[in-house]
C-alpha cells in the first residue's frame, strides 16, 4: 500500500493500534519513568511520609560504598558469563549432533526442547532434588564413583556452580534450536561440492558451515545474554540467593530490597542499574555484530 | 573395508552421544515424576528406592487438603484469559504495523521491541504500588491484566512477522470485493495466518503458565498460581518433597504434552526471524 494514506486508512490504523499502545504506555512506559522517579527518593513503605522524600542520586552513590551491591553485581556477571559460555557450547554441540539425522534424534530433540519450556521454578526444584545431600542423584553418582557427595547448594563455594549447571541445562536447548535452524538452512549441495573439491569434514565445517550459521550464533548469543542477566526465577527457586550471598545476583537483591525490606527507592535504583547494565552489554554485542554483518532481524 | 569400520565407529560414537543427551535431559524430569509417585520414606532413602510401591497419596494430599486446587484454577484462568486478551489486542496492532506505512510505524514497532526485552524488575515497583493504591493487589483480575500486557509485545512482534508473509494482493483482492479493513482482517487475513496465531497462542499460554516473578510480587494468597505455590512448600511445611514434586509434575504435564504434539509450532515460534 504505497503512496499517501487515505483518510479511512488513518482511522483504521489508530483503531487497530490504540488499545495496544495504551497498554504499552500504562504498563511499560509510565512504570519505567515512575521507577526512575522513585529511584531518586528514599521511599520506604514501613516509614510513613517517606514517599516524596527526594535524596537525589544518593541511592546510586551508596552503591559505590556498599560492598553487598558490588558483590551482587559481580555475582550477576559471573553467573551470566558461565551460563552463557557453557550453554552456547552445549547448545551448539547438541545442534551439530541433531544435524547428523540419526535415528531417534527427533524424539531426543523433543525431550531437549521440553527442558526449555518447563517453568524455571520447576527446573530449580528438580535440580535441588538432584543436588540433595545423600540421596540426590548427583551425590549418589559421586558416591558410586568414590569421590563422595557434598551438599552443593549449602556451600558458598559450590552453590554458584550448581545454579549455573541448572541454568545451562535449561537454556542450552534455545541455542540448539536457533543453531539447528541455521544449519538446516545450509544447502547440502555445498557439502557435496566441497567433498568433490577434496575438503575434509573439519575443513568444510570451518570454511562453509560456520560462516553460514554465524548469524544464528550471534542471535543465540545476544538472546542468551539478555536472558542470563535477567535470571531470577531459577536462582530464587534453588537458593533464594544463598547460602550467605553466594548466588545473590542483582535481580534477587532488587527483589529483597524492595519487597522484603520495602526500601522502594533503593530497589528502584537497583532495577535502573540492571536495565543500564543489560542495555550496555547487549548494545556492545549488537554493534560488534553489526560491524561484521547485520543480525538485527529477529531481535 | 577399513573405511567402513571407521564410518561405523563414528556412527556408534554419535549414537552414544545421542543417548547421553537424552539421559541428561530425561533424568531430571523423570526424577521429579518418580518422586511424586513415591512416599517420601522411599524417595528420600539413601540410596533412593523409586520403583518399589507407587502411590498417588502426594497428589491427594497436595491438591485435596492443601488447597492447591485454588492455585490450579488460578493458573488455568490467568493463562487462558490473558493469552486471549493479548491476542485480541495485539493482532490488530500487528496487522496495522505490517500493512500501513506511516510516520510512526517504526518508532511504535521499536517501542514494542524494547518492551519485549526490558527486564520485569524495572516495572515491578510501580505496578506493586499502584495495585495497592487501586485495591487490586492479590486479585486474579490484576494477574490477568499484568500477564496479558507482558505477552502483548510478543504477540505484536510474532503476528507482524506472520502477517508480513501474507501477500499484499490478498488484501487488495478482498478490498476490491467490498470488504473494509476490519472485515478483511477478520475474514481473510486471520484465517490465512491461523498457524501463526496458534504458535503465538501457545507461547503466551506457556509463558503465563510458568510465570513466577510478578506472582511473587503482586499476590499473597488468593491469586497465587501453581509455580508460586510450589515454592511455598519449603518455607511453610519443611521439605515435603513428595507433594512438591506432585505439584511440579502438574505444572510440567501440560507443557510436555504441548511439546509432544506441537513441536513444529514451537520450533517455528522460537526460530522466527533468525532464519529469514
Amino acid at each position: 500500500m504505497n503512496g499517501a494514506l487515505k483518510k479511512s486508512d488513518r482511522k483504521h490504523i489508530w483503531m487497530f493500534l490504540s488499545p495496544a499502545i495504551a497498554i504499552l504506555f500504562i504498563m511499560r512506559i509510565f512504570p519505567i519513568i515512575y521507577t526512575l522517579g522513585i529511584s531518586f527518593t528514599d521511599w520506604n513503605l514501613v516509614e510513613a511520609g517517606s514517599a516524596g522524600r527526594i535524596v537525589g542520586i544518593q541511592n546510586y552513590i551508596s552503591f559505590f560504598k556498599d560492598p553487598s551491591f558490588a558483590q551482587a553485581f559481580f555475582t550477576t556477571f559471573r553467573m551470566g558469563f558461565y551460563s552463557i559460555v557453557f550453554s552456547m557450547l552445549l547448545g551448539v554441540s547438541i545442534a551439530f549432533l541433531m544435524y547428523q539425522d540419526l535415528r531417534g534424534s527427533r524424539f531426543v530433540r523433543g525431550m531437549v526442547i521440553s527442558a526449555m519450556i518447563i517453568a524455571p521454578v520447576v527446573v530449580g526444584t528438580s535440580w535441588r532434588l538432584m543436588f540433595n545431600p545423600g540421596n540426590g542423584l548427583i551425590n549418589v553418582f559421586l558416591d558410586f564413583i568414590g569421590i563422595g557427595g557434598q551438599s552443593f547448594l549449602a556451600q558458598q563455594e559450590t552453590a554458584l556452580g550448581a545454579v549455573v549447571l541448572a541454568s545451562v541445562w535449561q537454556d542450552s536447548p534455545y541455542v540448539m534450536i536457533i543453531v539447528l535452524a541455521g544449519l538446516q538452512g545450509v544447502p547440502l549441495e555445498l557439502f557435496e561440492a566441497a567433498k568433490i573439491d577434496g575438503a575434509g569434514y573439519w575443513q568444510s565445517m570451518r570454511r562453509i558451515v560456520i560462516p553460514l550459521i554465524k548469524k544464528s550464533l550471534v542471535l543465540a548469543l545476544i538472546m542468551r545474554t539478555m536472558d542470563a542477566l535477567k535470571v531470577f526465577d531459577l536462582v530464587y527457586a534453588m537458593t533464594k540467593g544463598g547460602p550467605g550471598k553466594a548466588t545473590l545476583n542483582l535481580n534477587i537483591l532488587m527483589y529483597q530490597t524492595g519487597f522484603e525490606h520495602y526500601k522502594l527507592g533503593k530497589s528502584s535504583a537497583i532495577s535502573i542499574v540492571i536495565l543500564i547494565f543489560i542495555s550496555v552489554v547487549c548494545g556492545i554485542m549488537l554493534s560488534i555484530s553489526q560491524k561484521k554483518g547485520g543480525v538485527s532481524d529477529g531481535l | 573395508m577399513g573405511c567402513n569400520i571407521k564410518k561405523y565407529s563414528i556412527k556408534g560414537v554419535l549414537y552414544v552421544l545421542l543417548i547421553l543427551v537424552f539421559l541428561i535431559y530425561a533424568i531430571p524430569i523423570a526424577w521429579i515424576v518418580l518422586t511424586s509417585f513415591n512416599h517420601d520414606v522411599n524417595s528420600m532413602a539413601i540410596p533412593p528406592r523409586l520403583f518399589q510401591d507407587f502411590t498417588i497419596d502426594n497428589y491427594i494430599k497436595a491438591f485435596g487438603g492443601r488447597g492447591l486446587r485454588l492455585n490450579f484454577r488460578n493458573s488455568l484462568l490467568i493463562s487462558s484469559v490473558s493469552s486471549v486478551l493479548a491476542l485480541v489486542i495485539g493482532t490488530p496492532a500487528a496487522y496495522a504495523l505490517s500493512r500501513f506505512r506511516f510516520k510512526l510505524n517504526t518508532p511504535i514497532y521499536m517501542g514494542f521491541m524494547l518492551a519485549r526485552v526490558a527486564p520485569a524488575m524495572i516495572i515491578a515497583i510501580p505496578i506493586f504500588v499502584w495495585s495497592r493504591a487501586l485495591a487490586v493487589f492479590d486479585t486474579v483480575g490484576l494477574m490477568i491484566f499484568v500477564n496479558s500486557s507482558m505477552n502483548l509485545a510478543w504477540v505484536v512482534w510474532m503476528m507482524r512477522v506472520f502477517f508480513d508473509d501474507v501477500p499484499l494482493q490478498v488484501d487488495e483482492a478482498a478490498l476490491i470485493d467490498g470488504c473494509n479493513k476490519l472485515s478483511c482482517l477478520i475474514r481473510i487475513i486471520i484465517p490465512l495466518s491461523m498457524p501463526g496465531l496458534c504458535s503465538t497462542m501457545i507461547f503466551c499460554v506457556i509463558t503465563t503458565w510458568n510465570e513466577y516473578f510478578f506472582t511473587l510480587v503482586l499476590t499473597s494468597v488468593r491469586a497465587q498460581n501453581l509455580p508460586a505455590a510450589l515454592t511455598t512448600f519449603t518455607s511453610v511445611y519443611g521439605m515435603n518433597w513428595g507433594q512438591m514434586c506432585a505439584a511440579a509434575t502438574v505444572i510440567m504435564a501440560p507443557v510436555l504434552i504441548f511439546v509432544m504434539f506441537m513441536q513444529k509450532y514451537l520450533i517455528k515460534g522460537f526460530t522466527m526471524g533468525s532464519v529469514k
